[in-house]
């Protein structure tokens, strides 16, 4: 199994439609079982890009938080003097106290402080997860998080895990050959795309440089940075690249939205020559992409010069997935060489 | 006097990319030639408010950056026993306690301090580490270059103190304070970034005060909006804003904050934005229409001034959000 994340720092750069074409891509031309990991559940886009039906569905508890008993609290104030996020007010009334539930962190130090046990805990139903079927047979782990919940962290994690698992039980069975316990998570099969045993999870990452960007960058072969060519997504992706070098990633870039103004077409370049980061190609600014993004096409085989800009840049993006690929196989080849001579 | 109220503005949008800086830059510009204004960055794990403001510099004060810190614990060695309490009472995994040895992580620290709440020795000791920082700089505005909010200003600040008002101007030109909260890159706690920028903001007493919040409508966007007097969303009509729009119209409704959206890119693409904000009871407060000339301008973040339609959409949001955050509700 290989893992390319797809991030970009600023929203709305293309992370998604990217991602998709990337996927789509990878699945069509190199013939490679790809999940997609859509981990910016804040914005779950992924089913929009792809297109998707829903194959299973599961709900996500992020763990108890905290309410106060208006009846057993005395109004003390303990709490609030706690607190250090000022999540907690006293009523109007002056008799008891209460939680803001957007500013609490879910510490739980209130309850070790209050003297009448009035702090007690509440768990709801923070989001849903869900794995679905594409029309291209990618499968597409993704969820909804509940707006105003925290922890998008954590559901980041439990995404990437479904989709690690999913795409490892391919590889799995694809070595073994043996496909007879085909359980709802096991990628469908697909005839005659059986040269690779090396699946692909592609992860399509939040916004930002925060904690979920963080989740979804972790444990990943490759970064996919996409480059907004305008001021601000530039600003961004260079906070990004300095996120992704403290974390020792491999990274490779796309430049997109170019031709909108030349200045920012060449900082963008100027940016990544920097840092070092290979370009796998630009795609300009064309009107008509936004209409290709939300009708399933996924970019792949639309036409016109953008077209070609993106199949140009996912063929070098394929090339570098596809060497890290051959590498991953030889090792899992070498090192099943070596369990057979350790049984022997 | 409820007029002289000091009102709160956030911009947030659920998907990224959709304008909210470019919306939240120019709202400032409108407000700030009425009265005086902040522009708060609460983007702080992407802020790009100061690249619209190339001339914007930082204010003399000694304290013109400052550090956000959190209180991490730290163990006293003599004095731990090493009984794991504080690693079973921390939520977020930041102590292990393993064969009587404890160990703290300050990178995933909240500092929330429950750990030194529970240490039956007294064993843990806090130190700061930096999250990030906040900055306020100066942009000086060329005050004759768009309509001003005549409309506004005579309802609003007919009996404002003069004083107060002059306090941001310099003899024909108008003053935009820019705050700017910054989380480090590798650090994890934007939540506790955007409070302090928050807290920062709120010190100025501004009359008008115009939030850039973070995309999403999980804790970075709901701790940003958390606190305004009116929220304006602002939706693109594509599909993935559609979506992500409906989550954030939900948040809103959750926080209890009178909302209006504002089209950007009208007629980029075909979603149909009013029908969902028709079905939540949510009012399309603007539209901005999309040419290829607002594009380009955008991606080199230049402001749009001299843009009259966009100057006067921006004062009937202004004037529409006043009229809300006064009544308290709007729209629910």
């Amino acid at each position: 199994m290989v893992t390319v994340s797809v991030a970009s720092g600023k929203g709305g750069a293309g992370k998604t439609s990217i991602a998709a074409a990337l996927a789509s891509f990878m699945t069509d031309k190199a013939g490679c079982q790809c999940v997609f990991a859509d981990c910016d559940v804040d914005a779950a886009n992924g089913a929009i890009a792809l297109g998707s039906s829903v194959r299973e569905r599961e709900p996500y508890f992020s763990g108890p938080g905290f309410m106060i008993d208006a009846d057993r609290c005395t109004g003390c104030g303990r709490c609030i003097r706690s607190c250090r996020f000022a999540a907690i007010r006293l009523s109007e009334t002056g008799k008891f106290c209460t939680i803001l539930p957007e500013l609490c962190e879910r510490c739980g130090v209130c309850a070790d402080v209050c003297l009448e046990k009035a702090v007690v805990t509440c768990e709801k139903q923070a989001g849903e997860l869900f794995v679905s079927d594409t029309p291209r047979g990618i499968t597409l782990v993704h969820a909804e998080l509940e707006p105003g919940e925290d922890t998008s962290g954590k559901l980041v994690r439990a995404v990437r895990e479904r989709a690690t698992r999913i795409a490892s039980q391919a590889d799995s069975g694809g070595k073994a050959g043996m496909d007879g316990q085909t359980h709802a998570t096991i990628l469908p099969a697909q005839s005659g795309k059986d040269d690779w045993h090396e699946s692909l999870v592609v992860v399509d990452a939040p916004p930002g440089i925060g904690c979920p960007v963080i989740a979804s960058l972790a444990g990943t072969d490759l970064v996919l940075l996409v480059v907004e060519a305008s001021l601000s997504g530039i600003r961004d992706a260079s906070r990004l690249v300095k996120l992704i070098s403290s974390m020792g990633k491999k990274a490779l870039a796309i430049v997109n939205k170019t031709g909108l103004d030349s200045r920012m077409d060449d900082s963008a370049l100027d940016m990544l020559r920097e840092s070092g980061i290979p370009l796998a190609g630009t795609i300009p600014f064309d009107t008509s992409l936004r209409r290709e993004a939300g009708a399933g096409s996924a970019w792949i085989g639309i036409g016109g010069v953008a077209g070609t800009a993106i199949e140009s840049a996912l063929c070098a993006v394929s090339g570098v997935m596809t060497a890290m690929m051959h590498q991953k196989q030889n090792e899992s080849g070498r090192n099943n060489e070596h369990e057979i001579r350790i049984a022997n | 006097m409820s007029g002289l109220r000091p009102t709160v503005i956030a911009v947030a949008s659920g998907k990224g990319g959709t304008g909210k800086t470019t919306i939240a830059v120019h709202l400032a510009l409108a407000a700030a030639r009425s009265g005086d204004a902040i522009l708060v960055d609460l983007d702080v794990e992407a802020p790009d408010v100061t690249g619209y403001f190339p001339e914007a510099c930082e204010v003399y004060d000694a304290d013109k950056t400052l550090s956000v810190t959190v209180s991490v614990p730290q163990v006293v060695e003599d004095r731990c026993t090493g009984c794991g309490r504080c690693a079973r009472s921390c939520r977020f995994g930041a102590i292990l306690a393993i064969g009587g040895v404890v160990t703290t992580d300050s990178r995933i620290c909240k500092g929330c301090g429950r750990c030194v709440v529970n240490c039956p020795v007294n064993a843990l000791t806090e130190v700061s580490v930096q999250v990030g920082t906040t900055s306020v700089r100066r942009a000086f505005l060329n005050r004759q270059s768009e309509t001003s909010m005549v409309a506004l200003t005579g309802t609003r600040f007919a009996n404002h103190p003069e004083g107060t008002l002059s306090s941001s101007r310099v003899a024909g030109s108008v003053t935009l304070c820019l705050v700017e909260g910054k989380l480090a890159v590798g650090d994890i706690r934007a939540t506790a970034v955007i409070e302090a920028t928050k807290q920062r903001a709120a010190q100025m007493d501004a009359v008008f005060t115009i939030r850039d919040c973070p995309p999403g409508v999980s804790c970075p966007a709901t701790h940003a909006v958390e606190g305004a007097d009116y929220l304006v969303l602002v939706a693109e009509p594509t599909e993935f804003s559609l979506h992500d729009l409906d989550a954030a119209i939900r948040l809103a409704a959750s926080l209890g904050i009178p909302t209006g959206v504002v089209v950007n890119k009208d007629g980029f693409g075909d979603a149909d934005i009013d029908t969902l904000c028709a079905r939540h009871g949510i009012p399309v407060i603007g539209r901005i229409a999309f040419t290829q000339a607002r594009a380009a301008s955008g991606a080199g973040a230049s402001r749009w001034e001299g843009d009259m339609s966009v100057s006067a959409t921006m004062i009937r949001i202004l004037e529409h959000a006043l009229k809300a955050a006064d009544k308290g509700d709007a729209s629910w």
